[in-house]
């Protein structure tokens, strides 16, 4: 519990940079230079956390900030950033200084920009959160701006998609209540005493004034050989002495103590059902909405067909990743035992979002549609590597998350500069650009093959992690190597499009004036695609920062079930 | 100098010259002069390599760690006895066409963008043979595969040949076979990397079992469970029996392992029904295919096979076997009747690769190893010999590539046509120069099998079959080759007007060629005109290497081996006789006859259903088009797509309609086509509240 109120700044800068450009006049510059400048405040920050969390390389919390607001109900103003959350803050605001920089909304700037910031509001709050009252929050601020500005500055037939955007997101948000709720009233009034794992004690323990052992600010209690509890001292626990942990956990709607309730959950029932799985099926609804997983996908191409280019972007390079991140820190840490008993079913998920989506973007004839599947394709890979609840499908799911960012923030960019020129986006409607757009076809073969998952680039390491997890689990085996027929699709639409766009005579003779890549749209290319080139260069540098809390997650989860069920 | 250090200047002199040159190609006109001189470096180090290092040696740094689970992927380098002559073949056979390629390409439009892809390549092409694990090596023929991408979409700006009017006026009136609508640079160089990423497919599985079985071995105390360090004692020491996967367990498990890994060797070195990709990608710069698609690239599968020896298991290699032989007789027999001067040499590399899978596949005992490695190295060189020949003559008849208006060339270019002879004679098998020992071997192995498998009282007929379908190919290659060496340089000019531009190539170029026609000579492999000699310097190279589930390797005894190979030699001999001296009668001697019997063979019943059989490719190519690219590409994934996203049912509007949501939805959108977004924003924030306040109260 820390007082400082760091982490929040997060969350208050982009709220600041909204209101601002709200106040602020409705001119392009101004409002670009509000927007731009918020974000790369962010970024800075972000930068500094992810260096750290690098650094650091463990799995517990770099900073907590907690202000307890109603003890009656447990709702608390819970901050924390980790490894995991460093990653997709940076990610998120570099996502957002694209979008900053790549905005050109015609009308409207005021409104659009003022927007914008406020769904980074929510995308912030949701990584940081640890509340899941304030969740909740977060996760449905995002919903109206990204609503309103598909809504309003989209395309032809904007409000069919974001009428639909909507309506499967508030699906979601519905399950995702409906299981908070569950979960709260479930909690016996007296609070229930749990055991607890020593590693998750040591990785995350915090020293309270008098010596004494606290983990997420709850005191642990040691055991010992005749089964009185006593309140453990930290310096015991370090040394390993202690090692029959326990803790009281009391009601309140803390994300984290909510995790030590693991193996309590798994034992409930309510009307004569499990909790574990109930619950994990609702939020799992409602992540795979965002993710979006197959069968819930089919907002997403609507969406990103209407969406301009710089929503299409956020909504590809952070939005969905929220939903990964929803079954990483809730989902999974909540009911392990549930997990690995329907890991099979996950897995066929992740495997059929691979196969179908990569069909399905085969078969696009507009462009941006195929990215879109592309992403639905990309992202079952996460749901793949989830499934096995290892270390390498873990990391592997977070990985890919960070690299699909780039990824797919790459291509919609791509795709928004050759909309911009030609005014259309169907496939077959160019031809031989490569001649014409040099730099713009080095940019689009390199983002393809960042797709492609080409080793050498980020799109290799989440996937290679996510099978090598997939294949380590036997409920996910089989679907792990459905999965991975995911590299020839993959290949296939991508390249089948970079052939079609770049490549052959030039067909299309009125093509020849467009312009090359301009300034701007190469300075929002180009930090993307650098990032992806290290990243796939050298992954043990995201691994990092990745790798120790996916570990920890894993771990968590084969000691639920050892204790569930031994 | 350090041997580590040495081989990552292999490494990095291209991969300096590929990053320079993919930003300033350009701008910077010295880039082919830059290219070779890294390859001169690089061909140094090897070959300093190659002299000074006798054991094995490597470093590795990790490059990808899971914590908890003791995992951590590693790259590096390995220089070992197969390593070591592989990267002096890459490194030296690279140098040779890049100065090939500066005569070749002159004043080509893109002449600089060549020596940067190929740069690439070779880096990759480096990091594969140097690779200390699964990983290194999937990750490196990953970019090899980009490589070759590049460089056969060399002229992305061609059109498909059906709309290209210089091949429709080039091409003889009885082409069939291609299908024209769709053979491009850009299509080829498209088809390649996906016909590849299917073998991948099998790879990146393979990997992902062999990481998953090892790492769970009891025996595995952390590292990297892809390194050949890690897994070929772990196999020996039984950590397949440890795993069950489909009901397989220990050797079934393995075999299945090997057989995935195997899959990614089959997309690489083009074996049945991969092969596909092979020949479109002589779309590329024919000086891009003999380094590529002839020397190394393709080679890169054989070379993996190779080198995972030591887990391959008896089921596995019978099955190897049998992909390479099949491979090696469907390809003779389709070279046969092609008319391309370069088509022939791809079916023909198509060929061969098959007989160094077949070699492979006989099995450490038989000598097969020795057999399959050795035929690699010596393939490499007259086959890249090969294509640099064809370079030349294609060059010389500016771009005409119909063996039908050759003919005669061997007085205009009497230098390629003595080099492209030694090579032909070296790819037939003739004594005295290269193949006639490495292929031999490669018989003697298959009928080694065969022995083998008599007195062991298994399976006589499966290993039969491999050794009966090589030696038929023997003759088919003798045939084939001579045919095309024959109609191309010998007899009298088809075409005069083209004749009599043709030249040989500069100076340097003719050096490249005749060096390496020098090396297909058989004294320099086997240090004798003996071809059973026993004390070649390549002995050590091509002994299987020990470990894994290989043990020791009992070789045959001394006797045996050489009834065998004189007995091999007393059927090939003959065989390679009777092919090359058909190709005589009818193209030289008799070229009448030859012209009418083609004529009669394409034209009458029953004859013409063969030669069409044989000129539509076995119809491989037509059936995998219309079943992958047309069914399952295109038609599969649109039925796929309007399923998804239709206009009429499909599943969005499943989604939809259970849901309920097309009802509220259409609300929704009326409210916003009445162009009060602000209502809605407000009715959609009142909902939030209004959901919030109800969790509190239901709470309470």
């Amino acid at each position: 519990m820390t007082d400082d109120a760091i982490l929040s700044f997060f969350i208050f800068i982009p709220l600041a940079g909204a209101l601002l450009s709200w106040v602020a006049p409705d001119r392009a510059r101004i409002q670009k230079a509000i927007s731009t400048s918020s974000a790369t405040l962010l970024l800075v920050a972000a930068t500094v956390f992810l260096a750290w969390a690098i650094s650091a390389h463990r799995a517990g919390f770099l900073l907590r900030e907690r202000i307890p607001l109603d003890s009656e109900w447990g709702i608390s103003w819970h901050l924390g950033i980790d490894g995991l959350s460093a990653a997709l803050i940076f990610l998120s605001a570099l996502v957002q200084w694209v979008a900053s920089v790549a905005s050109a909304p015609q009308t409207r700037m005021r409104a659009y920009h003022s927007l914008l910031q406020l769904l980074f509001v929510g995308v912030y709050g949701s990584f940081l959160v640890l509340d899941m009252v304030f969740f909740y929050v977060f996760w449905e601020i995002m919903l109206v701006p990204m609503f309103l500005l598909i809504a309003i500055w989209g395309g032809d037939d904007r409000k069919r998609a974001a009428a639909k955007f909507f309506l499967y997101t508030m699906g979601g948000s519905m399950a995702l209540l409906f299981a908070i709720f569950l979960l709260r009233v479930e909690i016996p009034e007296r609070g229930v005493i749990v055991p607890v794992r020593t590693a998750e004690v040591v990785e995350q323990m915090e020293i309270g004034p008098r010596g004494e052992a606290l983990l997420y600010d709850l005191p642990v209690l040691s055991i010992d050989s005749l089964g009185r509890p006593a309140p453990a001292v930290a310096a015991e626990v370090d040394a390993g002495r202690s090692n029959h942990l326990v803790v009281p956990v009391m009601r309140s709607f803390d994300l984290l103590q909510w995790k030590l309730l693991a193996p309590f959950w798994a034992r409930q029932s309510v009307l004569g059902m499990a909790l574990a799985p109930l619950c994990l099926g609702l939020f799992f609804v409602a992540f795979a909405v965002k993710i979006p997983s197959f069968p819930f996908h089919a907002w997403l191409p609507h969406a990103h067909v209407q969406a301009p280019t710089a929503i299409s972007v956020v909504l590809a390079g952070i939005l969905l990743k929220l939903g990964v991140y929803g079954l990483l820190r809730v989902a999974w840490p909540l009911f392990p035992t549930a997990v690995l008993a329907n890991a099979g079913f996950f897995a066929w998920i992740g495997a059929i979002s691979i196969v179908w989506g990569g069909f399905a973007a085969l078969g696009q004839k507009d462009l941006k549609r195929m990215v879109a599947y592309s992403s639905i394709s990309h992202m079952g890979f996460c749901v793949l590597g989830l499934a096995s609840a290892t270390v390498m499908g873990i990391s592997g799911a977070a990985f890919q998350s960070v690299s699909h960012g780039l990824s797919a923030s790459l291509l919609f960019l791509l795709v928004g500069v050759l909309y911009d020129r030609a005014h259309h986006r169907r496939v077959d409607g160019f031809g031989g650009l490569v001649q014409i757009m040099p730099r713009f076809a080095a940019f689009f073969l390199f983002s393809a093959m960042v797709g492609v998952g080409l080793p050498g680039l980020s799109g290799f390491v989440g996937e290679l992690s996510s099978l090598l997890g997939a294949w380590a689990n036997a409920a996910s085996r089989v679907a792990g190597w459905v999965s991975a027929t995911g590299v020839i699709l993959s290949a296939a639409y991508l390249l089948w499009a970079v052939q079609r766009i770049l490549y052959g005579p030039v067909r299309h003779p009125e093509q020849r004036i467009f312009p090359d890549l301009t300034w701007t749209e190469t300075m929002t290319l180009a930090p993307l695609a650098g990032l992806s080139l290290l990243l796939g260069v050298w992954p043990g540098l995201l691994q990092a920062a990745l790798g120790p809390v996916s570990a920890s997650l894993a771990s968590h989860i084969a000691w639920a079930q050892g204790l569930v069920r031994p | 100098m350090d041997p580590v250090l040495l081989s990552l200047v292999c490494l990095g002199a291209p991969l300096a010259v590929a990053a320079f040159g993919a930003f300033a190609w350009k701008r910077v006109p010295g880039i082919d002069h830059l290219s070779i001189a890294a390859q001169v470096v690089g061909t140094l180090s090897a070959l300093a390599l190659a002299i000074s290092v006798h054991a094995t040696e490597g470093c590795s740094i990790p490059w990808l760690s899971f914590p908890g689970t003791g995992i951590s992927l590693a790259l590096g380098v390995r220089l070992d006895r197969l390593s070591i002559p592989m990267l002096l073949v890459v490194q030296g056979l690279s140098l040779g066409v890049l100065v090939f390629s500066r005569w070749y390409l002159k004043g080509d439009r893109f002449y600089g963008r060549f020596f940067a892809s190929f740069s690439f390549f070779v880096f990759a092409m480096t990091g594969v043979v140097l690779a200390p694990g699964l990983l290194q090596a999937f990750i490196c023929w990953e970019l090899v595969g980009l490589g070759s991408y590049l460089l056969i979409g060399y002229w992305h700006d061609k059109p498909v040949v059906s709309e290209d009017p210089q091949y429709q006026a080039d091409k003889p009136f009885f082409a069939t076979g291609v299908i024209e609508s769709k053979l491009s640079p850009s299509n080829a160089q498209f088809k390649a990397f996906v016909v590849n990423r299917v073998g991948d497919f099998g790879f990146l599985s393979g990997l992902a079992l062999i990481a998953w079985v090892v790492s769970s071995w009891s025996g595995f105390h952390g590292g990297d469970p892809l390194s050949w360090d890690v897994l070929f004692p772990a196999a020996g020491a039984g950590a397949f029996y440890q795993a069950s996967f489909l009901g397989l367990s220990g050797p079934g498990l393995l075999t299945l392992a090997g057989l995935l890994i195997f899959l990614g060797a089959m997309g690489k070195s083009a074996q049945f029904p991969f092969h596909i990709w092979l020949p479109d990608a002589m779309q590329g710069p024919t000086t891009a295919s003999a380094i590529i698609h002839a020397a190394t690239m393709v080679a890169a599968g054989v070379f993996l096979t190779a080198r995972i020896y030591p887990v391959l298991t008896p089921d596995a290699l019978t099955t190897i076997e049998w992909v390479g032989a099949v491979t090696a007789f469907f390809a003779a027999t389709i070279a046969c009747v092609q008319w391309d001067y370069k088509a022939v040499l791809a079916y023909s590399t198509v060929s061969q690769l098959g007989y160094m899978m077949l070699g492979l596949g006989a099995g450490a005992e038989a000598g097969g190893y020795g057999a399959g490695v050795g035929h690699l190295f010596t393939h490499a060189i007259f086959k890249c010999m090969l294509f640099l020949g064809a370079a030349a003559v294609i060059h010389a008849l500016h771009g005409v590539q119909d063996l039908g208006r050759m003919g005669g060339l061997a007085r205009k270019m009497p230098l390629t046509a003595i080099a492209t002879g030694v090579g032909t004679l070296a790819i037939l098998g003739v004594p005295g120069f290269s193949a006639f020992w490495s292929k031999d071997t490669i018989l003697a192995a298959a009928h080694a099998k065969v022995f083998i498998a008599q007195v062991a009282g298994t399976g006589e007929w499966a290993a039969r079959g491999p050794w009966l379908l090589g030696m038929v190919t023997a003759a088919l290659t003798a045939f084939y080759m001579g045919r095309q060496w024959l109609c191309a340089f010998a007899g009298k000019p088809r075409d005069l007007h083209l004749w009599e531009h043709a030249h040989d190539p500069d100076k340097a170029s003719i050096v490249v060629i005749l060096a390496l026609a020098l090396l297909s000579l058989q004294a320099v492999w086997t240090g004798s005109l003996n071809p059973f000699g026993s004390g070649s310097w390549l002995d050590g190279v091509l002994r299987a290497p020990g470990g894994g589930i290989l043990g020791t390797v009992q070789a045959l005894p001394e006797s045996v081996e050489h009834f065998l190979h004189v007995g091999t030699m007393l059927w090939a001999l003959p065989l390679l006789i009777v092919g090359f001296a058909s190709a005589v009668l009818l193209y030289v001697a008799l070229p009448n006859m030859g012209y009418r019997t083609a004529d009669w063979l394409r034209r009458d019943p029953p004859t013409n259903l063969v030669w069409r059989f044989l000129a539509n490719l076995w119809f491989v190519d037509r059936a995998c088009d219309l079943i992958f690219a047309e069914g399952l590409g295109r038609r599969g994934s649109q039925a796929v797509a309007s399923a998804d996203l239709g206009s009429g049912p499909s599943l969005d509007g499943t989604v939809d309609g259970a849901a309920g949501i097309s009802v509220t939805f259409g609300r929704l959108s009326n409210l916003l086509q009445s162009g009060r977004s602000q209502f809605y924003a407000g009715w959609s924030l009142l909902a939030l509240f209004g959901a919030l306040a109800i969790f509190f109260l239901g709470a309470r």
